[in-house]
């Protein structure tokens, strides 16, 4: 009963570490500054612009706007020109465009007062990279110009690297578990002299091998182990994994070979989408469609076919699964998943 | 790691409140109704398949390990198919290329053999891990499949582009397949392959489909509301972006807001 209760509560406990870790922000929101650096920054403080309000502000489409990227570069842009993300000035007003509600119509998030951030041990530094996403960084890291979000921690993100290691260490340990199986099968299979045996004593002659050239891995004093390292993994497994893999290209032609058979309408309408798609992704489906308007032409109908309609249906798909997902993490995270094995375990 | 914003947060407190109220208030004994998933529904045949064949029954659960979703929904299927081997009697060989299924698969089959009172059917040897990599299994599974003449193929789980190395030699085999994942790559190559598929959330309900556990249906019930949910607010979210007025669109895009 013991056993039940503890694989319940570390089970919980676990789930609820991640559960918190996502919803829960990195640093302590009403503590957060989220602004631009004005100034370079000491070890001890950052001078933040920090974001304070909206503004809507309406520009004319032959105006020109002033816009500060990420490193504290300007440059000017026209009004067609502005994404949403930008930090912009125009006629005294500046800020981080938020939407673009109309042509030449701005929602900008406003700047406040410059205000001192106090980096104390506890602080945490997020600045916005290039891609949009945040990225955790030291105070050396920061120059002027940059868009940061200062605060102090909650913990949570910062234990996930030791939570993960934990997991990391579990599945080392499981290695342990599938070397067995693989002795236990093929020492079975000489010692009962079952059919290809021989393979299994092939196997078990290469393990060695393997370790003894696995000696040689990134040793440059060794020659001969770097040597057979190189022959062992470079000049052997590599092409063989690659001779296996290109067995996936007849494997898809004969599967697709039973499988197109056009016996009824929804079959006949795939195979033509799938004449299309094809046809699409090379040079000879716009060889014999140039002459039809572009709309019309193979890689422009491939990739509607792809980007609208398929994609609506494996978004719809998506939706399904992610709730799926969510469904069966709640059932095992507390417990309540129920069959052949775990009515027994719990 | 990505972190919840207000309204992430929001929706997965929703979302999760509606699947666990449903699971608790499936416990009040009502019959739930749920529809016929085919590719479920024939284990039971390939199973028996195998059994009139006199063969073994080959279990694949996928590529991934038990962070994927997809993995522990195959364990579920699993057991099913451990419990419906014993009771028939029939050898159900297990393989993975990820090393830490193979003690829980084993746990899995031997408590399944339990239940029926069959636990001297169990034998480690039969969850095997035959190779590091995924596409050498899928290789070692087509020699296996040739050396122990398997009857009936399962493929559930999370799987990648070595789908397709698993489930043709199965095919030539001339084995009944059914296979199951919730990557969408996959199915179309699946369903080519294989006699029956599982399409995506079908591998997640797979669990309560086979055992008919209310507690199980009733979470589907809740993914059902949850779906509704989504549905209207992409409904009303079209019409306010196509039809609406800056100011409604730029409300609409504030409650619902983009994922930063």
């Amino acid at each position: 009963m013991w056993k039940k209760r503890l694989i319940a509560l570390v089970t919980f406990l676990a789930g609820l570490y991640y559960f918190l870790e996502f919803v829960v922000p990195p640093t302590i929101p009403w503590a957060t500054v989220r602004g631009v650096v004005v100034a370079p920054p000491t070890k001890e403080q950052l001078l933040v612009k920090p974001f304070v309000g909206k503004q809507s502000i309406r520009v004319g489409s032959t105006e020109k706007i002033t816009r500060e990227m990420p490193d504290g570069s300007v440059s000017i842009i026209s009004v067609s020109s502005v994404k949403i993300g930008d930090r912009i000035k125009w006629h005294g007003k500046e800020g981080k465009v938020l939407s673009i509600p109309a042509q030449g119509q701005f929602v900008i998030e406003t700047y406040g007062k410059p205000r001192t951030v106090k980096l104390t041990g506890k602080s945490i530094i997020f600045r916005k990279s290039v891609s949009g996403s945040d990225e955790s960084v030291t105070w050396d890291y920061i120059k002027q110009g940059n868009e940061v979000k200062v605060g102090p921690t909650t913990y949570l993100s910062q234990w996930q690297t030791n939570v993960n290691d934990f997991f990391v260490v579990l599945g080392s340990l499981a290695w342990g578990m599938g070397l067995f199986s693989l002795w236990l099968v093929h020492s079975t299979a000489i010692r009962k002299r079952r059919g290809e045996w021989g393979l299994s004593v092939v196997f078990f002659v290469f393990v060695v091998f393997g370790v003894i050239a696995g000696y040689g891995f990134g040793n440059e004093k060794v020659t001969w182990a770097k040597n057979l390292n190189d022959l062992a993994f470079d000049y052997m497994l590599v092409p063989m994994g690659s001779t296996i893999f290109s067995l996936l290209a007849f494997y898809m032609a004969s599967a697709a070979y039973r499988s197109f058979k056009a016996k009824t309408g929804e079959a006949v309408m795939m195979m033509v989408s799938a004449m299309i798609v094809m046809l699409g992704q090379i040079p000879m489906g716009l060889w014999i469609t140039k002459w039809l308007p572009q709309q019309a032409q193979l890689p422009v109908v491939s990739q509607w076919i792809l980007y609208v309609i398929n994609s609506a249906a494996v978004k719809g798909m998506w939706f399904g699964m992610m709730l799926g997902a969510i469904a069966v993490g709640l059932r095992f995270w507390l417990s309540l998943e129920r069959g052949a094995y775990f009515d027994m375990e719990l | 790691m990505e972190h919840a914003n207000i309204q992430i947060f929001i929706a997965t407190v929703v979302m999760s409140f509606l699947i666990l109220y449903k699971i608790f208030s499936a416990r009040a004994g009502k019959d739930i109704y749920i529809r016929r998933i085919p590719g479920l529904t024939e284990i039971d045949e390939a199973v028996g398949r195998a059994t009139e064949m006199g063969r073994p029954m080959l279990f694949h659960p996928g590529v991934g390990d038990f962070t994927q979703i997809g993995t522990l929904a195959a364990m579920g299927v699993l057991g099913y198919v451990a419990k419906l081997g014993a009771k028939m009697g029939t050898k159900l060989i297990t393989i993975t290329a990820i090393p830490i299924v193979v003690p829980v698969a084993q746990d899995v089959i031997r408590q399944a053999y339990a239940s029926e009172g069959r636990s001297d059917m169990f034998d480690p040897e039969d969850v095997r891990f035959l190779a590091a990599g995924n596409d050498q299994l899928a290789l070692a599974s087509a020699a296996l499949m040739k050396q122990e003449q398997t009857a009936s193929h399962f493929y559930f789980g999370q799987y990648d582009y070595t789908s397709l190395l698993f489930t043709e030699p199965g095919q030539h085999h001339g084995a009944i397949q059914i296979a199951g994942t919730n990557d969408y790559f996959q199915i179309p190559f699946f369903i080519a392959s294989c006699d029956y598929t599982v399409i995506g959330e079908e591998l997640l309900a797979a669990s309560a489909y086979l055992t008919r556990e209310a507690t199980m249906l009733g979470s589907l019930i809740g993914q059902d509301y949850g779906k509704i949910i989504i549905l209207v607010v992409i409904l009303i979210g079209t019409l306010v972006m196509t039809f609406g007025t800056p100011a409604a669109r730029q409300l609409f895009d504030t409650i619902v807001g983009t994922y930063k």
